[in-house]
């Protein structure tokens, strides 16, 4: 590279000679670094035909705002990873109390029509794309208060196949006038069976679509459904699944493909 | 034989025993009393979903008399333990608080409570006044013993033909198509294709939202590690698109044009299956005048029919990328690949469906793409029981039960046989099919409207037929013309009608019904139907006997017994007195006797004691020298289909030319009945979003699914809300030349539909987007057009929707 100091004793156009090399050797660097320096990729335009012309023009602000409003709307192309807290299974939690467990009870009904039933999801989402739910949801997320619990069953694809947003899209809005339902769905089972106190109790619900026991029980889970032990990773090992509630063999005396007894006859 | 095995195979047999009772009509006997343990109030049985055609099985959970919780069932094939978010939420379709509870006759502006009895005076008063002027008008909801009960009433009692169903409106097209291709309706192929294919074709079709079980059964595959291939060729960017590796957009209409420039290039190429098609195929075109037949033509004359379709004159006409077509055509070119083709209302509903049904079905042939698990081209339903009903059944103008038609003088004699009626009774000649039967009871008498009753059950036509304002409503200003409806909740229809009836819906009665994959489903009674609530089967079968009180000659058989007899014990049952219809199993009376017919388009059905142990079998059910029953998965396929010609990979044995050869059409691109102008720059699309089902008549009650999508909406691009100045939430007018709808705009929303283009969803009954839409209709199938028509939009007022 040039603009090395020479040898002699500095006169003043050596030392001018000095300050060019050494303007010289700054302007080589940067050059050198700015053009390693990879240029930011321009957006490309979308390959498929359907895309017109105006998919390559800037948004304007207003879609920008729309683009970008709801709770999580692009989260999941961000740095999720370095803004996620740490979450310490190893760390054992208190023990519920009764009052904690039914406030968690009380809270999980309010997203869901029935013990069982796929929650609503309650903060916005993009209604068209491919859902990014697991960035946050595939291993549960603390973010402040805010909790994103872990799925409870293994990941599908499509999640908005079965979670939909419990409040109504934006601009739309409910009809204020649109009949009540009369439904009552089952309610939480309530704690598990235990043999003798101090047993472990069984699982009071199915195990389908529940086998990620971490979500409820583990610590994203709510504080009155938390295992006092998380750092035991093998649920199953001591809590026993019910064959009747995962209907893997009939009620004693009722078979599952015949009809409740009494009612098929039953007239009001 | 461990624990399990041991205890599932007792529970079967008991299962069996329990079940061919039930089927005979005994009582069950005493049952000991039930353990109860956590959760354990809570008693689970099977019952297919009560929504879409994709034929899901669900388990009910109920305590008190009521259902209480669903759960996807894992023991079913179909959804192996999955369900979509209309699916978890079915159990509370029946609980809205506006339910229909008792008969309400009209008596000036209002319908005033009537008891059944009277109701069933009125209704057989209408139909003595008249008899061939009474109309019954069903859809894809009524399970098969009600659709065969219907067609029984109608075409054995009546002697006439006045039966059709909504179904006309969505899948007709698909049997035409069905019939011009392979002689004889529905898919060879099933549900286990979406396991084995490397590609899937969605034409026109949104799966992630119409049919989600079946989308996310591939789509998981990716999870797991399988590359799938997925290709959306659609008008609008959709929830589907997302998930796809290639996105094709084509103007609308322009499918057909896409089809024969794949052929062509798959002909010039040299890259078709020579060997599959000179084995199992023949070429066919449309004939002069247009027949569902058309005429035989050679491949040369193939080959010179497609010629015009060059990949530069298909991009020109749809705006599909030469690339793409190219990739297309190489795809199917490739015998490595197994590639399955999905599609649903898109080429359904579509002034050229039948032809652009056969087309499909002709890539597929052509390529050799069939037969084999993961080459096949599949059409999916709406209704659950489309297939079943409506196209096994044959609850439609034209036809018999059974693949029979009325026009074929043996198809008559076989039926009157079947239901000892006098020789003569069914009439030859067709009735009305559903825009012909509506206009004629729109008409008035003098006019040649010779509909003078018209009796809907299981749907909503004054929401979802085209063109309302022409086909509908004329008749509510003419005083002879009585409409009679039965139906769960108030609707569009039952608020116009002269006479409500209160149905019991899905788990308050027996019932089954058939799905998109050839699967008869059954399932049982659970709950009580609330107030007077009653079976639509036993609605029939009470007018018939009310009739046969009467004396009229139609409702008695030959030997003068009347046409619904059951008996138990060699005695009668008086199942037209509701107190006694659960007597026996009804159902399994009228299912035995249907079973009869099917064996004639090989379409054979087990016995009902059959469907009871399993999550529905897919027909036809042959009986095995064990004495077993086996399902078929693979039909015209030699390898899974016991009626192929012993020896032969392929055969269609219903071909229409009668030598086991299936037809590939060649049939042209033609510009739709109606564009955008300048006068309607818009093209106009309907359609649904996931949260929806049909009509909304049962999905808007319910909570969580009317929270997550409460109104009808418009859909546009953002560059063409810019120009004309509306933004989200905005409420503009959407105006076609038949009529304006004021509807809120999402920007941003659930689709995209590229600039010029709206769309706009159907459910919602107080934003009725039909009254728009083209009543066009293809020229075979009678389907009408409800995806493309011109529209324009006017800005309003500024605000957000309903504040």
């Amino acid at each position: 590279m040039s603009g090395a100091p020479q040898d002699g004793g500095p006169g003043l156009p050596a030392r001018w000679l000095h300050v060019a090399a050494g303007i010289a050797v700054a302007l080589a660097f940067t050059g050198y670094v700015a053009g390693t320096r990879p240029v930011p990729e321009r957006p490309e335009p979308e390959s498929t035909p359907g895309a017109s012309a105006t998919s390559e023009r800037a948004p304007s602000y207003r879609e920008l705002r729309e683009a970008r409003r709801g709770d999580n709307a692009r989260m999941y192309e961000g740095a999720m990873e370095a803004l996620r807290q740490g979450l310490d299974p190893l760390t054992p939690t208190a023990v519920a109390t009764v009052e904690q467990r039914a406030r968690a009870v009380e809270a999980r009904k309010a997203h869901r029509a029935y013990d069982g039933a796929p929650p609503t999801i309650p903060h916005e989402v993009d209604p068209l794309g491919t859902p990014g739910c697991l960035s946050c949801h595939g291993q549960g997320m603390k973010l402040g208060e805010r909790i994103a619990p872990r799925i409870s069953h293994p990941p599908y694809q499509s999640c908005n196949q079965c979670h939909v947003v419990e409040a109504s899209p934006k601009p739309l809005a409910p009809y204020p006038d649109v009949p009540a339902n009369r439904f009552v769905g089952r309610t939480s089972a309530g704690g598990g069976a235990r043999a003798w106190p101090g047993a472990p109790p069984t699982m009071p619900h199915a195990e389908h679509m529940r086998t990620e026991c971490a979500s409820c029980h583990g610590p994203t889970g709510k504080p009155g459904l938390r295992t006092s032990h998380p750092e035991r990773q093998n649920c199953v090992q001591c809590h026993a699944s019910s064959a009747a509630l995962d209907q893997r063999e009939p009620p004693v005396g009722l078979l599952d493909s015949t009809p409740p007894p009494g009612v098929a006859k039953e007239v009001p | 034989m461990d624990r399990r095995d041991f205890l599932k195979s007792t529970a079967m047999t008991a299962a069996t025993l329990a079940a061919s009772r039930l089927a005979y009509g005994q009582a069950a006997g005493p049952t000991p009393p039930v353990a109860t343990g956590a959760g354990g109030g809570v008693k689970w049985n099977k019952a297919p979903c009560r929504f879409c055609g994709t034929g899901c099985h669900v388990q009910v959970g109920v305590e008190g008399g009521k259902v209480v919780a669903i759960a996807g069932d894992p023991k079913a094939e179909v959804n192996k333990g999955l369900l979509c978010v209309k699916g978890y939420h079915v159990g509370l379709a029946l609980y809205g608080s506006d339910r229909l509870t008792q008969p309400l006759l009209r008596k000036g502006d209002k319908q005033v409570p009537i008891s059944w009895d009277e109701a069933l005076d009125v209704i057989a008063s209408r139909i003595q006044k008249d008899p061939k002027g009474f109309a019954l008008y069903g859809s894809g909801q009524w399970t098969i013993p009600e659709g065969y009960a219907a067609s029984k009433l109608v075409k054995g009692g009546l002697g006439s033909n006045q039966l059709d169903a909504n179904a006309r409106l969505c899948m007709s097209s698909a049997v035409t198509g069905f019939l011009a291709t392979y002689g004889v309706d529905e898919p060879a192929g099933c549900y286990d294709d979406l396991d084995a294919c490397d590609v899937l074709i969605m034409w026109g079709n949104n799966p992630a939202e119409m049919h989600p079980v079946l989308f996310s059964r591939v789509i998981d595959r990716r999870s797991r590690g399988e590359k799938v291939t997925l290709i959306d060729i659609g008008t609008r960017r959709t929830r589907t698109s997302a998930f796809c590796d290639h996105v094709l957009r084509f103007k609308p209409n322009t499918d057909l044009a896409i089809a024969c420039g794949i052929a062509h290039l798959l002909v010039e190429n040299g890259t078709w299956d020579k060997a599959f098609v000179d084995a199992n195929c023949a070429f066919r075109a449309p004939s002069e005048p247009a027949t569902l037949q058309g005429k035989a033509i050679t491949f040369d004359e193939y080959r010179a029919l497609l010629a015009p379709y060059t990949p530069e004159h298909v991009e020109k006409l749809s705006g599909v990328s030469q690339q793409d077509l190219r990739m297309l055509a190489g795809l199917f070119g490739r015998q490595d690949v197994r590639i399955t083709s999905l599609w649903c209302m898109g080429v359904n509903q579509h002034t050229r469906g039948t032809a652009m049904n056969s087309l499909i079905h002709g890539l597929h042939l052509l390529s050799g793409h069939f037969g084999k698990p993961g080459d096949a081209p599949t059409s999916l339903t709406g209704q659950p029981s489309a297939c079943g009903t409506v196209r096994e059944v044959g609850t439609l103008a034209h036809a018999l039960p059974g693949g029979r038609v009325v026009a074929e003088e043996k198809h008559r004699h076989q039926m009157e046989d079947l239901w000892n009626v006098p020789p003569g009774r069914i009439s030859s000649k067709p009735g009305y099919h559903t825009v012909q039967m509506w206009e004629r009871f729109s008409t008035p008498t003098d006019q040649g409207g010779d509909i003078h009753t018209l009796w809907v059950q299981v749907t909503n036509p004054a929401q979802t037929l085209p063109n309302r304002h022409k086909l509908v409503d004329p008749s509510r200003k003419l005083a002879d013309k009585f409409l009679i409806v039965s139906d769960a909740y108030p609707t569009e229809t039952t608020r116009i009608a002269d006479l409500v009836l209160p149905s019991a819906m899905w788990v308050e009665k027996n019932g089954m019904v058939g799905n998109s994959e050839r699967r008869t489903q059954q399932w049982f009674k659970m709950v009580a139907p609330p107030g007077q609530a009653r079976d639509d089967a036993w609605q029939l079968i009470a007018v018939a006997h009310r009739l046969f009180e009467r004396g009229f000659e139609g409702m008695k058989d030959k030997d003068g017994r009347f046409l619904f007899e059951v008996k138990k014990d060699g005695k009668p049952v008086p199942i037209w007195d509701f107190q006694h219809y659960y007597d026996v199993n009804v159902d399994a009376h009228l299912f035995e006797e249907y079973r009869k017919t099917t064996r004639l388009k090989h379409k054979d059905l087990a016995p009902y004691e059959e469907y009871v142990k399993a999550r529905g079998l897919r027909w036809p059910v042959v009986q095995q020298p064990d004495g077993g029953w086996r399902e078929t998965r693979f039909r015209f396929s030699g390898f899974d289909d016991p009626y192929v010609q012993e020896g032969r990979d392929i055969d269609f044995y219903h071909s229409p030319t009668h030598d086991g050869r299936a037809q590939i059409w060649f049939n042209p691109y033609e510009p739709p009945p109606e564009s955008p102008d300048t006068e309607f720059p818009f093209w106009l699309c309907t359609g649904r979003v996931i949260e929806h089902w049909h009509s909304g008549t049962m999905t808007m009650r319910i909570p969580q699914l009317q929270r997550a999508m409460p109104s009808a909406y418009l859909e546009m691009n953002r560059a063409d809300a810019r120009r004309l100045g509306v933004g989200n939430g905005d409420i503009v007018t959407v105006e076609t030349r038949r009529g304006s709808l004021d509807l809120p705009v999402w920007l941003g929303g659930r689709g995209e539909p590229p600039e010029g283009s709206l769309f706009v969803p159907f459910f919602d009954e107080r934003l009725l987007i039909n009254e728009l839409t083209l009543d066009a209709h293809d020229p075979f199938s009678k389907q009408p057009d409800y995806k493309k028509c011109a529209a324009r939009v006017r800005g309003r007022a500024k605000k957000e929707a309903r504040g």
